[in-house]
């Protein structure tokens, strides 16, 4: 499904050109449970952010499906973002003056889902993350855990492909993590392709595969020792 | 209805931002109204006339003095000639403005009216529908027309046509019909009107020879063209036209159009554009202030716009959604200025000394200037955040370090330059205004004009006036008298007759003449400069400075000066007494001894602090001696004041407008600083755990301040220096530009600044740097 070829990403200075990424090859197939891992500033994020288009390769070829998507027109990359990808972040990024139920139900108004089928939607997703109680509060009101729940309903109401997922658990503490990841490995055996970048070990072992990026080099690459039975 | 519901949400998590912004706009918004009406009110000024376009009037001016002078009116022939000798020309009419009030006996009921005289034609060409009746023939003399006011004075409801009334105990008119009230807004004002043939009876003249002269231009002149276009043809022809039945007049004729009257032949225009401009610097100030404080959380804000895009808005999407939250914050601003305009009317009206109405509010103009000032402020308060929120990456603004501060500097410091620059230019012109105005209030005028009365010499008053004087010198309070054909405030008689040995013969100067009985230099205070006053003993004139300066004689006791085909004696020279209107120079005089028929008031000089009491006595002794007139007297000082009134009523303006602007100020003050405390919160609490002192960081709050407040005086006091340069140029009497006045402006501006910003620095300054290093 994905498929990256010789990626750079470098930062120019005055004297010196400075690469986040080098020679990032990486082959990413339908289904699959990705964990990046590294040290910090390794550039995790930046692939992350390549892979979902919210940032652009300095070198390299991308593709989708075997469709390139360098040089996509905004209107192309607006409609991976609304049908194909879903972001999930550490910092959840929940839209402060809109309540649980709004905020999940948001990606659907950009999409055009007319308003009936919305409420059906979001109805079942509050449903299945046991929410339905919660819908009518604001973000503030919420723990971490459940704000990141919201952010993981957000990501997978428009039923996407692609789930990228940056520290989905950074900010919260084990418990409320294993939570998340259970969702996420749940929503990965329902067949969503899944990327996360995790600084955590136990975390990293819910994908299926662990990347090891070091100074924006791929390490490591191998399937996880932990295998789940589905 | 979603994006309603979501920016009150946003408004009620950043509260006083927003509030701060919106109170902001709301201020300056309802100082744009009022400007608005102000100016909405001038420009009006007589354009309720039907007509209006095809008015003209003409008045005389003269030259050969030292300087051209200009006469409101023209020589009563003017008229009919016009008419007669140009086709284009419909109607004309002349009209005597209703300077004085005169008694009005009807229905056993005296009432003193603010009277006019006038061809009939005046209801032809102007737009004074009648409730009753209607303007009656033009060849009856003895009729009046009343204002509806006028009308329920004397006679209450009822429809008073063909009534008879009596006009100033002398004689008897028919009421031929009622008017609706004038608007306030109106160069023709009255509470009645006569057929202009009784002008003659009121000065003791039998025939009607007066209204035939090609000289004394106390007529004022209409025309009504049959269009617009015959104008031109008039205005270029009609300069010389007094010459054709006089050569030897040095009075020429000039025409303007009666729209333009008002507002470019008295010179309103210049107010008008000054507070037009004005406005649109408190609207921008306002608006911008408002955009600060609005993107005031741009942090969050451009969050947000990252993760939106992130989960599929296009740009499109954000721009809209930014615009319609600031459509909706600007809409709440215009609906409030709205309702605070509304609610404040009647004050403003009271401050500026207007009488605007509601009904100006929702006529189409003003609602569709305000619809256009919300979408231009929608626009504006909208675009830069629009085009700044979506300019960022995406990837920029979901980091979790991210902060938009660098870009916003100019921005900020645009903002705080220019609401500086409006509040010092405005504080400095009330500053100057206010200046002129008390300078003229405490300027020498000549004479003394505190605890002076005076009373009308009305009916019998006037031929017993020497009694009078001698009854009222008796009672106790008053110190001395003085009968007199004017009052210090206003002479109207004056030619160019005027002669002496050695004086050019194309030199014409006009020269104002009056008369008074011997009393006056006591009763006035006013000043000898060389010889005496004149008295029983010796008779003689008395010319004032001016023309003392025009004639340019060492000494004047003894000569002789010789005026339509007399000779006077000087005996002495007074001082200036300024009179008329105090913008321009004194204007030459002569004083001459009164006779009795020539008597119009008594000036007392009371000396007492029971005013009450002395005027009490005073109206007794008038009522023995005239019982049919009720007593009419006032106060010079206060007509005085009607000199400077116009000067008054700006200063009263440009001060609430300043007012205005400095609350904008301060709320934009307010909302920059704290936005800037608020984002350099990490910082200051780093700075103060490595032990910089308080001051010091209040002081790197203050100086960006101090340094856009001197960069606004940099632009402002040359320019207001300018302006008000230009605008005391219209006074011959004028003040100083001190240079403390710049000075004492900016330092009240930003000792304002200062004071609101130093709470919020020492808060800032004072917290907590653990707290504050916690925060994010
Ligand atoms: N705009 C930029 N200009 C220069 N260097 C940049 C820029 N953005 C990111 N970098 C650099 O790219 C490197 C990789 O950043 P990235 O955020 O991908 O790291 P990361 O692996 O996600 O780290 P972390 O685990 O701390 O989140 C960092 O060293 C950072 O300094
Ligand atoms: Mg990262």
């Amino acid at each position: 499904m994905i498929h990256l070829n010789n990626i750079d990403k470098y930062y120019d200075s005055k004297f010196q050109r400075t690469f986040v990424l080098k020679a990032v090859n990486l082959e990413v197939k339908e289904g699959e449970f990705v964990s990046i891992m590294g040290p910090s500033g390794s550039g995790k994020s930046t692939l992350l952010n390549i892979i979902g288009l919210l940032d652009a390769p300095s070198a390299g070829e991308y593709s989708l499906y075997d469709k390139s998507v360098l040089d996509l027109k905004e209107k192309a990359k607006v409609d991976y973002h609304r049908n194909f990808m879903g972001f999930i972040f550490q910092a959840y990024h929940l839209i402060e003056e809109m309540t649980v139920y709004e905020n999940i139900e948001t990606p659907l108004i950009y999409k055009g889902v007319k308003s009936r089928d919305r409420q059906a939607m979001v109805a079942d997703l509050l449903d299945r993350f046991n929410m339905v109680a919660k819908k009518d509060l604001f973000p503030q009101q919420l723990s971490g855990g459940q704000q990141q729940l919201v952010g993981i309903a957000r990501a997978i109401i428009g039923k996407p492909k692609l789930l990228l997922a940056d520290e989905p658990t950074g900010n919260l503490q084990s418990v409320q993590g294993e939570m998340i990841m259970e969702t996420l490995q749940q929503l990965n055996n329902e067949g969503m392709t899944i990327i996360q970048v995790t600084h955590n070990e136990k975390f990293a072992e819910y994908g299926k595969r662990i990347i090891r990026l070091e100074d924006g080099i791929i390490r490591k690459d191998v399937a996880s020792k932990i295998v789940f039975s589905i | 209805m979603k994006t309603i519901l979501l920016t009150f949400r946003k408004l009620k998590k950043s509260k006083t931002a927003t509030l701060l912004g919106i109170a902001g706009l709301v201020t300056g918004l309802v100082c744009v109204l009022y400007i608005f009406f102000w100016v909405n009110d001038e420009t009006r000024y007589d354009r309720f006339h039907k007509n209006i376009d095809r008015i003209f009037v003409v008045h005389a001016y003269l030259e050969g003095g030292t300087k051209t002078v200009n006469f409101n009116g023209c020589p009563p022939a003017v008229s009919p000639a016009l008419k007669a000798e140009y086709p284009e020309v419909e109607s004309t009419c002349r009209y005597i403005p209703a300077y004085s009030k005169f008694l009005i006996t009807a229905e056993g009921k005296k009432n003193v009216l603010n009277t006019a005289f006038s061809d009939n034609s005046l209801f032809d060409i102007f737009t004074l529908p009648f409730i009753y009746g209607n303007q009656g023939d033009p060849n009856v003399k003895n009729q009046i027309v009343l204002t509806k006011t006028a009308s329920a004075g004397i006679f209450g409801d009822m429809n008073p046509v063909g009534k008879m009334v009596r006009f100033n105990n002398s004689q008897d008119l028919v009421v031929a019909g009622v008017i609706d009230d004038i608007p306030h807004n109106s160069t023709i004002q009255f509470d009645a009107v006569l057929p202009l043939e009784n002008l003659g009876v009121l000065y003791g003249q039998t025939n009607n020879n007066y209204l035939n002269t090609w000289y004394n231009n106390s007529f004022t002149t209409f025309g009504l063209l049959s269009s617009p276009s015959g104008f031109e043809k008039i205005a270029t022809s009609i300069t010389r036209r007094i010459q054709k039945d006089i050569p030897e007049s040095t009075n020429y004729l000039r025409a303007y159009l009666f729209k333009n009257g008002y507002l470019y032949e008295q010179k309103h225009i210049s107010n008008v554009r000054i507070f037009s401009l004005i406005a649109l610097l408190v609207l921008f100030a306002a608006t911008l202030n408002f955009i600060n404080l609005i993107t005031a959380k741009s942090t969050k804000q451009a969050k947000e716009t990252g993760l939106r895009k992130s989960i599929g808005a296009t740009r499109g999407n954000i721009i809209k959604l930014i615009y319609s939250d600031v459509a909706i914050l600007c809409l709440l601003a215009f609906v409030l200025a709205f309702f605070v305009a509304i609610v404040g009317l009647p004050l403003f009206n009271q401050m500026i000394g207007k009488q605007i109405e509601y009904s100006a509010l929702f006529s189409p103009k003003p609602i569709a200037i305000m619809v256009l000032a919300y979408l231009v402020t929608t626009f504006l308060a909208g675009s830069y955040p629009a085009f700044f929120l979506s300019s960022f990456k995406i990837t920029e603004t979901l980091t979790s370090n991210f902060h938009s501060v660098k870009s916003r500097g100019i921005f900020r410091n645009s903002l705080l330059v220019t609401i500086f620059m409006v509040s010092i230019i405005l504080l400095t012109s009330t500053i100057v205004i206010s200046k002129q105005t008390l300078f003229l209030q405490k300027m020498d005028i000549g004479f003394n004009k505190d605890q002076l009365i005076y009373v009308n010499l009305d009916g019998k008053l006037q031929e017993k006036a020497k009694s009078l004087k001698e009854e009222i010198g008796r009672s106790a309070g008053v110190s001395s008298s003085t009968i007199t054909d004017f009052l210090p405030v206003f002479v109207g008689n004056n030619g160019e007759g005027w002669g002496w040995e050695g004086k050019d013969a194309n030199f014409k100067p006009l020269v104002t003449t009056c008369s008074t009985d011997e009393d006056m230099i006591k009763t006035l205070e006013a000043k000898l400069i060389e010889g005496n006053y004149f008295s029983n003993d010796r008779q003689g004139i008395v010319i004032n400075k001016a023309f003392a300066d025009v004639i340019g004689w060492k000494n004047f006791v003894g000569k002789t000066l010789n005026a339509y085909g007399q000779t006077h004696q000087v005996v002495g020279v007074i001082n200036n007494i300024e009179y008329n209107s105090l913008a321009e120079s004194c204007r030459p005089m002569v004083i001459g001894q009164i006779n009795e028929q020539s008597a119009r008031y008594l000036i007392i000089k009371a000396n007492s602090n029971q005013m009450d009491k002395t005027i009490k006595s005073i109206s007794k002794i008038c009522e023995d001696i005239e019982p049919d007139f009720p007593v009419s007297y006032g106060f010079v000082d206060q007509e005085y004041a009607k000199l400077y009134a116009s000067e008054t009523n700006l200063k009263q303006l440009v001060g609430v407008f300043s007012g205005f602007t400095i609350i904008v100020l301060c709320l934009g003050l307010l909302g920059v600083v704290m936005f800037m405390a608020e984002q350099k919160t990490k910082e200051i609490g780093v700075r103060k755990c490595l032990g910089e002192q308080e001051t010091s960081i209040i002081m790197r709050l203050v100086r960006p301040l101090l340094l856009s407040g001197i960069g606004a005086s940099a632009i402002a006091i040359p320019a207001t220096w300018y302006a008000m340069n230009r605008w005391l140029e219209n006074f011959a009497n004028k003040t100083t530009l001190s240079w403390w006045i710049f000075v004492m402006a900016v330092l009240i501006v930003l000792g304002i600044a200062l004071l609101t910003v130093s709470w919020q620095s020492w808060k800032a300054a004072t917290r907590n740097p653990v707290e504050a290093l916690r925060y994010e």
